[in-house]
């Protein structure tokens, strides 16, 4: 009798809980993040361009080739001896992601004003740095080759020696 | 042959009570059940970032904004979008939501998840959020992702669950 009471008791109270649980219901929804890693640039080499030796106090404005020949604008005969060589890096980095190439930050120096620097990435060709906005991923390594414009006043002496600077800029599209 | 009887009826009662009872909410039963659902309109990318030389973290808020040691080579980073509506039926007024089963990948890990429901802030369990009921309710949701120098170049995809019940 004592047993039989109880589980009438157990009974009502389950039905009751039942009723005011109310709605349970609920979803789970799955959803992805994308996080992707890659390999940063990096640039190697030398970073120098040699123009060689010029004339001193004359005025003229020299172009040396991403290949290393200088040019002068006014009279060949301006440029006297020495090596000459343009910059030649190495840029590495993706594998995948292609990359924009420019040039900036150009600094006077010594009577000697740089501008309009060349570039010539991965034996494509020698063109403006400033054109090349998408080219290949470089990989483990591709070839940079550099050039640019000097223009020189007629204020350096013989003997002296000017140092310009510019940057090259590598950055991912 | 007098306790084998009794103990015969007793049976009856709870079920007279449980039949009762289903009648007396039949009227609940005949409307539609609420009905939760979330959508994903945008998912939550950390960009491309750098492989370190050490362990580095990058936080997506769920605002959408970078923050944190790693560097970001390229793409841009996006909080993750989602709706969420109730339908049909007469939904609990709040529901709560939570983030579980977060995966992550060799080298990284993706934790301290962080919400905008509605454009409030919350935190994870969130409980005590208005139901979206018949009009979709917007969930943002930001996380940092923890990474080392072990992880691999390359594109990942872990996953983890919005979980959103009535309350």
């Amino acid at each position: 009798m004592k047993i039989s009471a109880l589980k009438t008791k157990v009974a009502a109270a389950a039905v009751l809980a039942l009723l005011a649980a109310g709605p349970a219901y609920a979803v789970t929804q799955t959803v992805t993040a994308n996080v992707a890693f890659d390999t940063p640039l990096t640039i190697t080499g030398t970073p120098t361009i040699s123009f060689g030796t010029v004339k001193a106090q004359q005025a003229e404005t020299y172009t040396i080739s991403t290949a290393g020949t200088v040019t002068a604008t006014g009279n060949a005969a301006n440029i006297l001896y020495g090596s000459k060589s343009a910059a030649s890096l190495t840029v590495a980095g993706s594998g995948s992601q292609a990359i924009s190439i420019t040039a900036n930050n150009y600094t006077a120096n010594g009577g000697a004003t740089p501008s309009a620097a060349t570039c010539n990435y991965d034996a494509g060709g020698e063109a403006a740095c400033s054109s090349l906005t998408t080219v290949g991923a470089p990989g483990a390594g591709k070839t940079l080759l550099v050039g640019v414009q000097l223009a020189v006043t007629n204020a350096p002496t013989a003997g002296s020696s000017a140092a310009p600077m510019f940057d090259i800029v590598v950055a991912y599209n | 042959m007098k306790l084998t009887a009794l103990i015969a009826r007793q049976p009856k009662i709870p079920a007279a009570l449980l039949l009762l009872a289903l009648t007396a909410g039949g009227a609940d039963f005949a409307h539609a059940t609420p009905t939760l659902t979330v959508n994903e309109t945008q998912p939550l990318d950390f960009a491309t970032l750098a492989k370190p030389g050490s362990s580095q973290t990058l936080t997506v808020s769920a605002l959408g904004s970078a923050s944190g040691s790693g560097t970001i080579l390229y793409n841009t980073v996006l909080n993750g979008n989602y709706t969420i509506l109730s339908t049909g039926g007469t939904p609990p007024p709040t529901i709560e939501i939570d983030i579980a089963n977060v995966g992550g990948g060799s080298g990284f890990t993706l934790s301290n998840f962080t919400g905008l429901y509605d454009g409030n802030a919350i935190t994870f369990p969130a409980v005590g959020l208005s139901t979206p009921d018949g009009a979709p309710k917007t969930l943002k949701i930001g996380a940092t992702v923890t990474y080392n120098s072990s992880v691999n170049v390359g594109q990942f995809s872990p996953t983890f669950d919005i979980v959103v019940n009535y309350e």
